[in-house]
């Protein structure tokens, strides 16, 4: 059982050009709340859709509890997606 | 001023209401005559050709046309409920080109595509189509772009963020569609059947063409049966549904 709730590795996205995240890497051990601030644009959404699984992302891995995510439909990860204030949290 | 322009605008409103609802109030009036022909105010009343409704020449066309109806909002309404979810919702390639196919049915005359219809049953060695099956057909060609517009309409203003917090709890495309989709675009959904079922009882320019002899659905009969039938059209033509084809 890993410690850590949400790993991003070397994390990035790009729409067509331009690239929106880039190489973010983050840890979120276990228990903790975080909360991303930022200008608008700057890729918060994007982020946070990549984790939900509504985006896949460009390179990088997302873990969710230790496993690997990519090819995992948003309805088969343990994360719960809010709109507007749009929270990304785990079940 | 501002009570000047309110009482404006409600003297117009009242005037297009009249506009549109006096002939209406005419042919009332002119139904309880006692003669077949049209007089605005009858020297005596009379509820006779009430009675004459009852008849089976009358009620055999109006169940004919009200299965036809029914039928045809049913099956509009299911084809264009999957043609709107391709379009509008999922976006398919293309989607642009398919919902302006779907609606070019309006872009043809109605008599045009009664013509049109006949011709291909006949050449296509489907002459036995004429009659009901043929109608409900026509009939659904004819009502299938106002569900598609109607539902469609309804499916781009759903808010594609609730579709996505459903697929991130958990929820499958099926649940999805009927806990989620089904229930936001039930209005849209009901008043395109409404549409279709509208359109296709009182449709006479399509039908005429379809028609079997001796089994007319309910609005044909309305034309030809009666002896007056140059008054029965002008009737029609005052009717405010001819008004607004006028425009």
């Amino acid at each position: 059982m890993s410690t850590s709730d949400i790993e991003l590795i070397n994390l990035s996205k790009n729409f067509g050009t331009s690239q929106i995240v880039r190489e973010i890497d983050l840890i979120v051990p276990h228990g903790e709340f975080v909360s991303i601030p930022g200008p608008s644009g700057c890729g918060k959404t994007t982020t946070l859709n990549m984790i939900a699984g509504f985006i896949s992302p460009s390179s990088g891995q997302i873990r969710i509890r230790g496993v690997e995510q990519s090819g995992v439909p948003p309805e088969k990860r343990q994360s719960v997606w809010c709109f507007r204030t749009m929270p990304c949290f785990l079940i | 001023m501002n009570r000047i322009v309110s009482g404006l605008f409600w003297v117009s409103i009242a005037l297009v209401m009249a506009f549109i609802t006096l002939p209406l109030i005419v042919v009332m009036a002119a139904s309880l005559s006692p003669s077949s022909r049209v007089t605005l105010v009858p020297w005596e009343w009379t509820v006779r050709w009430y009675g004459d409704l009852m008849a089976r020449r009358w009620i055999d066309p109006f169940i004919l046309s009200a299965q036809i109806a029914i039928l045809v909002s049913l099956i509009s309404g299911v084809l264009g409920l999957l043609a709107a979810y391709v379009v509008a919702f999922e976006k398919c390639p293309g989607h642009a080109t398919i919902m302006s196919f779907l609606l070019s049915p309006l872009a043809v005359p109605q008599i045009v595509k009664g013509v049109a219809i006949v011709l291909f049953l006949s050449s296509a060695g489907l002459y036995r189509w004429v009659g009901t099956p043929g109608l409900v057909a026509a009939h659904i060609i004819l009502t299938l772009p106002f569900a598609v517009r109607m539902i469609a309409t309804a499916m781009f203003n759903f808010d594609k963020n609730l579709d996505r917090a459903g697929q991130s709890t958990g929820a499958t495309k099926a649940q999805r569609i009927r806990h989620l989709l089904l229930p936001i675009i039930k209005p849209g959904v009901f008043s395109g059947m409404t549409f279709a079922f509208i359109i296709s009882f009182n449709n006479i320019p399509l039908s005429v063409f379809l028609v079997r002899p001796g089994k007319p659905p309910c609005p044909s009969p309305s034309l030809t049966i009666s002896n007056t039938a140059s008054i029965r059209c002008w009737l029609r033509s005052m009717s405010p549904r001819c008004f607004s084809c006028w425009r």
